[in-house]
């Protein structure tokens, strides 16, 4: 394949994104050697102290974090606020709580359920089954399979009732089906792959969604097409902002 | 005598190579056919529900734009747990069954599959998302992991930090406001640029000024070679896209 332009196109851009990973890292070190005063952020500290086995895997690692935290992120927020624009009245509801806490249980409620129905690692991931696993109806998934987890479909189980609905009352604690929910949630993954980077992300999106709602209010322009390529996108979103009285 | 020697080793080596022909050979036939039994025995061919979608057709479907509505369907007809037509020796098995997800995911011995030897973006070199961190010799993954897991936990967050990047989107979105009466276009970009300047930020300490900042700032540069790489295996794929009878909001 290594004929077609597409693919050579493919390769340029990978092997630029390798060189922004070297212009970051030196960047970095310009910055500790030049400024003994700036702070880098700890990632970078590890990132210019581990012995990778070459400067390309520096380089690489450093892109690769970035690569992983920005889309599944930025996406999170723009599905949330979309969800937000569409429920005025969840939307003023998250208002009025943000108004006198700054981290209200209504905001998780909110967040998790943007992320049950949007979840932007629509893939979910995939491992080799080390043994026979016996599911709850009897299929049994032979050792050896590759299983994939597709996290779009499994959230929107019939038996999450009304599972198409944006419902974050759902996650309340008395809520009929939480247990159940709360079990089968894992937007992040699970075990030893799991996302590095949950926490961080997760501090950034509620940061950031009560930040916008507690001084803007959101309307719906344009609906957005879902558009699946590694990560869950709403293409095409156009939103009205404006400042909460 | 130095005739004779050649032919005994002649007919020596003769008999080794057809012996060892088959054994290989027999050995071969059995491994195969103890795979198809495996895979397709009576047990597990009955429990495990195979989609009606041919291989080509499963191929187009992992490669549209709409993979995840297409599956969720694929689990409406079938069920929680199926496998698909996919041109591989192993069973490719869809689950969505939350109980056997978690005991597969916490299972320490289930590892990714080779599949992820290689990661693209980075230019095919091991990362820590990929299978393993070194493609030769001993793989340092577990420690690559140790040493990074702590840059993340909670009290690594730097909150001045987070709201110095929250006073930038405000100044963006007052902009907006100001500028085109609150018409906000393109709210994944906006999302996307935000998040890179308050990783970076975050992380790395150094400025990466997507959000606002001129085309050729690092962050936007970073975000413009991203698409290129993913609009590139888009049209690749394109190709093999299929028109499944879709949602009206899903456009593939």
């Amino acid at each position: 394949m290594f004929w077609n332009a597409d693919v050579k196109r493919g390769n340029q851009a990978a092997k630029e994104c390798l060189d922004v990973g070297i212009r970051i890292l030196a960047e970095a070190k310009g910055l500790r050697d030049n400024k003994p005063d700036a702070k880098l952020g700890k990632v970078m500290e590890v990132l210019l102290t581990f012995p990778f086995s070459s400067e390309v895997q520096r380089a690489a690692e450093t892109i690769s974090f970035l690569t992983g935290g920005f889309d599944t992120t930025g996406y999170t927020l723009a599905w949330t606020l979309y969800e937000l624009a569409r429920h005025p009245e969840e939307q003023t509801a998250l208002a009025s709580d943000l108004s006198t806490d700054s981290q209200p249980p209504r905001l998780t409620r909110v967040v998790n359920e943007a992320m049950r129905l949007w979840p932007v690692v629509s893939g979910g991931g995939i491992r080799v089954a080390s043994r026979d696993f016996v599911c709850s109806d009897g299929v049994v998934i032979p050792k050896g399979s590759d299983v994939s987890f597709p996290l779009y479909g499994s959230y929107r189980q019939p038996w999450i009732h009304d599972a198409d609905q944006f419902m974050p009352a759902r996650w309340c604690d008395d809520a009929p089906q939480v247990g159940e929910l709360r079990e089968a949630f894992a937007p992040f993954n699970r075990g030893r792959r799991a996302c590095i980077g949950q926490t961080h992300a997760l501090l950034t999106i509620k940061l950031t969604i009560a930040h916008l709602i507690r001084k803007y209010e959101w309307s719906v322009l344009v609906d957005p097409t879902p558009v699946f390529y590694l990560t869950l996108k709403p293409e095409g979103l156009r939103l009205k902002v404006k400042k909460r009285a | 005598m130095d005739t004779m020697d050649t032919e005994a080793f002649t007919t020596y080596d003769e008999h080794s190579f057809t012996f060892s022909l088959v054994v290989a050979s027999a050995l071969l036939v059995v491994a195969i056919t103890t795979h198809i039994w495996r895979m397709t025995s009576k047990e597990n061919k009955c429990k495990l529900p195979l989609s009606e979608l041919s291989t080509s057709e499963t191929i187009r479907m992992m490669t549209s734009k709409a993979l995840p509505e297409l599956l969720h369907e694929q689990s409406l007809i079938l069920g929680k747990v199926f496998r698909l037509s996919m041109p591989q020796w192993r069973p490719f098995v869809m689950c969505m069954d939350p109980q056997v997800s978690k005991e597969i995911f916490q299972d320490a011995t289930s590892d990714k599959p080779d599949l992820y030897k290689v990661i693209e973006i980075p230019r095919g070199c091991p990362v820590l998302i990929s299978k393993k961190t070194s493609s030769v010799g001993k793989d340092s993954w577990a420690a690559e992991r140790k040493a990074f897991a702590s840059c993340f936990a909670k009290n690594q967050y730097n909150i001045s930090n987070a709201n110095n990047q929250l006073a930038k989107l405000d100044l963006y979105l007052e902009a907006t406001i100001c500028d085109d009466d609150g018409n906000l276009e393109g709210v994944s970009r906006i999302m996307c640029q935000y998040t890179v300047d308050a990783f970076a930020k975050a992380a790395y300490g150094i400025e990466m000024n997507a959000l606002g900042g001129p085309i050729d700032s690092l962050g936007n540069t970073f975000l413009v070679r991203i698409c290129l790489k993913c609009m590139s295996t888009y049209k690749l794929h394109k190709c093999t896209q299929v028109p499944f009878h879709l949602p009206s909001h899903w456009i593939d």
